[in-house]
């Protein structure tokens, strides 16, 4: 719940920019044809704001795996989240070091989980690039 | 029978105090099965004028008729090619056609789509790029797959809003000939929006040059027989006193043009220096 409520407004926002910046001429090409609406959202809207939209899961991905990490602190859930505060808890000699790699775990998921979007992004939308 | 019919139209963007007039008061009637030519410098409002033909623009007053029907929207029967192409950047050759075709001729079976998509890539020569995306393409190209959408339409009259402005002389004068070609195949009424005098004595039937300050100057009518030969007019005396006449039209045109900006910017300059003694002076007014 927390995490939907933290990850939901980059999404959010970059689909309407990227909704609401698609070019004229394309729409106007719509408007022309008199494309079903249907049609229009699946060969001219999500196309072209696609791109917008990948940035902004990105970017809910990456707040949604920090505060995920926080509220498994905070709320006591299992998870490597709780695994740090426990660690942080307990005193014990070895906990710097088992923080340390919990930590480093906690980045690197969050990189693979950053490279898999993008992967899906180049899969599913069409490069600008010749 | 005049297939499209403007009735003193006038039109502009803006509101109220930074708001300028484009066009005003045009009067202009295209004839079923005519090529019109609409000549005139940039931003004199020609691509204005396409928007209003295509129904993309409502007229601020005036009325736009198709077909002696009042136009309250774009539809498929007036074609535009836009002057920026205007491809799905996502869509092959053959879907960018496709997707006129399927939308236009929804009824059809897959097969005859199929088959109205490929005419068209045929008439413009693009069979072979079919699978190619619009940045694979070169300028001249990409102008084709557009005028192969608007034709896929099959609209009743072609709305060419600057179709060959932005290619090179040799591309440009290739699609010219094409262009003859394709219309003496189709037979579609035409409107041409163009800044080439040559390329609208080349293609049309009638030429209406647009002055300055957004109305229409006279009807040139282009009495050449077809198919007409690019070097043959070079020597062609009618040719040479038709081109001479509209250019001599266009240059008196932009003169007055040119006239008025200084005056504009003289005003602008004068009420600049002494703000608090002219700004209410009615010569300090943008001059309309």
């Amino acid at each position: 719940m927390t995490v939907t409520l933290c990850s939901l407004w980059p999404t959010l926002i970059n689909t309407a920019i990227g909704v609401a910046s698609i070019d004229r001429d394309l729409v106007n090409v719509g408007r022309v044809l008199q494309l079903s609406w249907y049609t229009k959202v699946f060969k001219v809207v999500l196309p072209s704001a696609l791109p917008y939209i990948f940035t902004g899961l990105r970017l809910s991905l990456g707040v949604g795996w920090m505060v995920l990490i926080a509220a498994e602190m905070l709320a006591q859930n299992p998870g490597l989240g709780k695994f740090v505060w426990d660690e942080f808890q307990n005193g014990s000699s070895d906990s710097l070091a088992r923080i340390m790699v919990a930590v480093l775990t906690i980045g690197i998921i969050g990189f693979l989980l950053d490279r898999l979007m993008v992967a899906l992004e180049t899969a599913v939308t069409h490069s600008p690039s010749r | 029978m005049s297939i499209l019919e403007l009735k003193n139209v006038h039109a502009g963007y803006g509101s109220a105090q930074s708001r300028t007039e484009v066009l005003k008061g045009i009067d202009l009637r295209v004839e079923d099965g005519e090529l019109l030519a609409v000549l005139g410098f940039s931003g004199t409002g020609k691509t204005t004028l396409i928007s209003l033909l295509a129904g993309l623009k409502a007229p601020d007053k005036g009325e736009v008729f198709f077909k002696d029907a009042p136009v309250t929207g774009p539809g498929p029967e007036r074609g535009v090619a836009f002057q920026s192409y205007a491809l799905m950047p996502w869509l092959t050759v053959e879907d960018n056609i496709g997707l006129a075709v399927g939308a236009v001729h929804a009824k059809a079976s897959r097969a005859e789509r199929k088959a109205l998509t490929e005419k068209y890539m045929g008439m413009v020569g693009l069979t072979h790029a079919r699978d190619r995306r619009p940045a694979e393409l070169s300028g001249g190209m990409r102008q084709r797959v557009s005028v192969a959408r608007a034709l896929a339409m099959q609209p009743e009259v072609l709305l060419l809003d600057e179709p060959l402005s932005a290619l090179d002389a040799l591309t440009r004068a290739k699609l010219q000939d094409e262009f003859a070609e394709i219309r003496a195949e189709t037979d579609a009424t035409m409107v041409l929006i163009t800044n080439d005098v040559d390329e609208a004595i080349f293609l049309a039937d009638r030429i209406v040059p647009l002055n300055p300050d957004g109305t229409l100057g006279p009807d040139y009518r282009v009495a050449l027989p077809r198919p007409r030969n690019r070097v043959a007019l070079n020597h062609d005396e009618t040719y040479h006193r038709l081109r001479g006449d509209i250019t001599k039209y266009l240059m008196e045109a932009g003169e007055m043009r040119k006239a008025r900006v200084t005056v504009a910017s003289f005003c602008r300059m004068w009420c600049r220096s002494s703000p608090s003694k002219h700004r209410q002076t009615r010569r300090c007014r943008r001059p309309t």
